[in-house]
């Protein structure tokens, strides 16, 4: 049974197709992780399972969580499941929480707003704030957002998203504007809190020791995808075999910039495999696009490394 | 979370406190009954109780000038007041669907309003309902309409676009109590500054009425109409042009002032913010592409 199903999920702004014929399912209590560099469509993909995707932007095909249809459905039912039965943390911690609202005000919002009395509703802020590993929650709880810093809103962020006991986390990026001191221990609090977690990065480290299950992304297209340990040790795609590579660090601890050239704009990515233009291994088979093949382990590749 | 005092806040606060408290005292006192017409002290010199002497029909200017500044403070709030009950909601609306019909016709009408200048707009409703200072009021309040609409979209879009606002569409929160919890407080500042400036405009505006006998009527002491009863007088007895037009121009540039001054104050508050956000941004990671760039490249 599975907790999350994406069948054909694509992502258009007008013409321009931004994310294309995505699927992928995430049983109860499963943790997969999202990679791919920046500009791959990893952001997109997340918002439109939420509802958020900006003006002008629109998605396409089916998402399920848990009975509940989350495309093409209308504002008035997404509003009911957001913060409830999935939540999202965001990159921007400085940002993400209402400069003029105390902390504890924001948290116990997202409960009263579904439907806890207020009382309780105070009571579980402190509850989710220590469960955050937030020292002293009563005085966080009456402080202001810049009172705090990016590691502690994060915290925070991640107390909203948890409030309502949802089935669903999704993260994207949550650590990539933190110090890389804090980093380490937020990610180690998600990986213990987070019920079904869709963590999305673009650091491949911090996603092997996070996650079970691995989507590669790139030019809007899931590109592989498979259990942690099988994609990291024997990568299918060229794409991912790039990434591997340069993450894997020299003697001297400088990264190889092994994958040449950078990710075109949106649009702008070749005709046939999106990775054509970068790939080593190209041949003329790669004019035409290759279908995401294989059970457990998929990939969507021509001339697939072994 | 407190800016720094700044001169314009402190000299406009000073200047209009000053009316405020001219105002307020003469409810309750003041040297004369400033309506009282009595021949025997027709433009009587200053001196002996009357501090700025009378005007041609023997009232006492001082007095005139404490009651005349509540009726400038009575026709600054009502204009006021209406601009903001009006303009603020339009232009909130407008500013967080900017794509919408209604936020298409709130700016169309307010392209139409903002066309006609808030005196003839009350030339024009003096002629159909009669002049008075509540045709001034509306006329003046219904004028700056457009600018607390135009205000409040341009902040209310700057609001929009802050991850907060998508932080709490993912927590689930509906249209009206973003609007409320976190559209409004957050542009308040700008809204406050502006109703500064737009009281500095409507005390302008109805001085400019009561000059031309379209706004505050006799004997409802004015200091628009205190300006218009002197012009004949104005190279004999100059000192009845004078003491009005100062009054006038202390509280305009009172009001100016103290908008200008609360932007510097309650700006830093927000500059310091953005800025911390910006150094967080800096020592983090190093791709910082995200929500942030998919909002920007829209
Ligand atoms: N509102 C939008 N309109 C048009 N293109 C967009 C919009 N938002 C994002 N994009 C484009 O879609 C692509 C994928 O963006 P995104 O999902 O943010 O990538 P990632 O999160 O993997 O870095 C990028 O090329 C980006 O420029
Ligand atoms: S399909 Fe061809 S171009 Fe694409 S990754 Fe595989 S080898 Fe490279
Ligand atoms: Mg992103």
């Amino acid at each position: 049974m599975k907790l999350l199903s994406v069948e054909g999920l694509s992502v258009r702004a007008g013409e321009l197709e931004l994310v294309r014929e995505v699927s992928f399912a995430i049983a109860p209590g499963e943790r997969v992780g999202l990679i791919g560099e920046s500009g791959s469509g990893k952001s997109l993909t997340a918002l439109s399972l939420m509802g958020l995707l900006p003006e002008g932007v629109s998605a396409s095909g089916t998402a399920v969580l848990g009975g509940h249809r989350l495309l093409g459905v209308p504002e008035k039912r997404l509003k009911g499941l957001r913060g409830r039965t999935v939540s999202m943390v965001f990159q921007e911690p400085m940002t993400a929480l209402n400069p003029l609202m105390r902390v504890g005000a924001q948290v116990s919002e997202v409960m009263t707003l579904h439907g806890r009395d207020r009382a309780a509703a105070r009571a579980r802020t402190l509850d989710l704030l220590d469960r955050v590993r937030l020292p002293h929650p009563a005085q966080i709880a009456r402080a202001y957002p810049h009172q705090l810093s990016g590691g502690q809103r994060q915290r925070v962020m991640l107390a909203i998203a948890l409030a309502n006991e949802p089935d669903l986390l999704i993260c994207d990026e949550p650590t990539t504007a933190l110090d890389v001191t804090v980093q380490k221990q937020m990610l180690e609090l998600i990986a213990e809190v987070a019920p079904a977690l869709l963590f999305i990065t673009h650091d491949l480290a911090v996603v092997a020791s996070m996650c079970e299950r691995v989507l590669v992304m790139y030019g809007g297209r899931v590109v592989e995808s498979g259990p942690m340990r099988e994609v990291f040790t024997r990568p299918r795609h060229r794409y991912t075999e790039g990434l591997l590579d340069a993450s894997r660090l020299t003697p001297r601890g400088t990264r190889l910039p092994t994958i040449k050239g950078s990710v075109p704009s949106a649009g702008a990515f070749p005709e046939g495999c999106v990775f054509r233009n970068r790939c080593p291994h190209a041949g003329p088979r790669c004019e035409t696009e290759p279908a995401l093949t294989g059970e457990a382990h998929g990939y969507a590749c021509w001339h697939p490394g072994d | 979370m407190r800016g720094r005092m700044n001169a314009g806040l402190i000299v406009g606060g000073t200047l209009v406190a000053l009316v405020v408290i001219a105002a307020l005292v003469s409810f309750v006192w003041t040297p004369h009954d400033p309506t009282l017409v009595d021949a025997a002290r027709k433009l009587r010199e200053p001196g002996g109780g009357y501090l700025l002497g009378a005007d041609k029909f023997g009232r006492d200017t001082f007095s005139q000038l404490m009651v005349g500044a509540r009726t400038t403070l009575y026709v600054g709030i009502v204009a006021v007041g209406i601009a903001a009950l009006i303009g603020a909601p339009l232009g909130m609306i407008a500013g967080m669907t900017p794509h919408g019909w209604l936020s298409e016709l709130v700016m169309r009408v307010n392209d139409l309003v903002f066309a006609f200048p808030a005196l003839l707009l009350a030339v024009m409703l003096g002629a159909v309902y009669g002049a008075g200072t509540l045709t001034a009021m509306i006329a003046i309040g219904v004028a700056t309409v457009p600018a607390f609409a135009r205000v409040a979209r341009a902040a209310t879009m700057q609001v929009m676009v802050t991850d907060y606002i998508l932080a709490a569409r993912a927590a689930g929160r509906g249209r009206m109590a973003i609007a409320g919890r976190h559209v409004l407080p957050n542009i308040a500042s700008m809204l406050i500054v502006q109703a500064s400036v737009s009281f500095a405009i409507a005390i302008l505006a109805e001085a400019a009425l009561s000059f031309l006998g379209f706004g505050t009527r006799p004997p409802t002491p004015s200091w628009g109409r205190m300006l218009q009863e002197s012009q004949e007088l104005l190279f004999s007895t100059p000192r009845l042009a004078l003491w009005p037009g100062l009054a006038i121009a202390l509280a305009v540039l009172g009001f100016n002032l103290l908008g200008d001054g609360l932007r510097d104050y309650l700006d830093p508050k927000l500059r310091r913010i953005r800025e911390r956000t910006r150094r967080s941004e800096r020592s983090g990671g190093p791709t910082k592409e995200g929500l942030r760039g998919v909002s920007e490249e829209r």
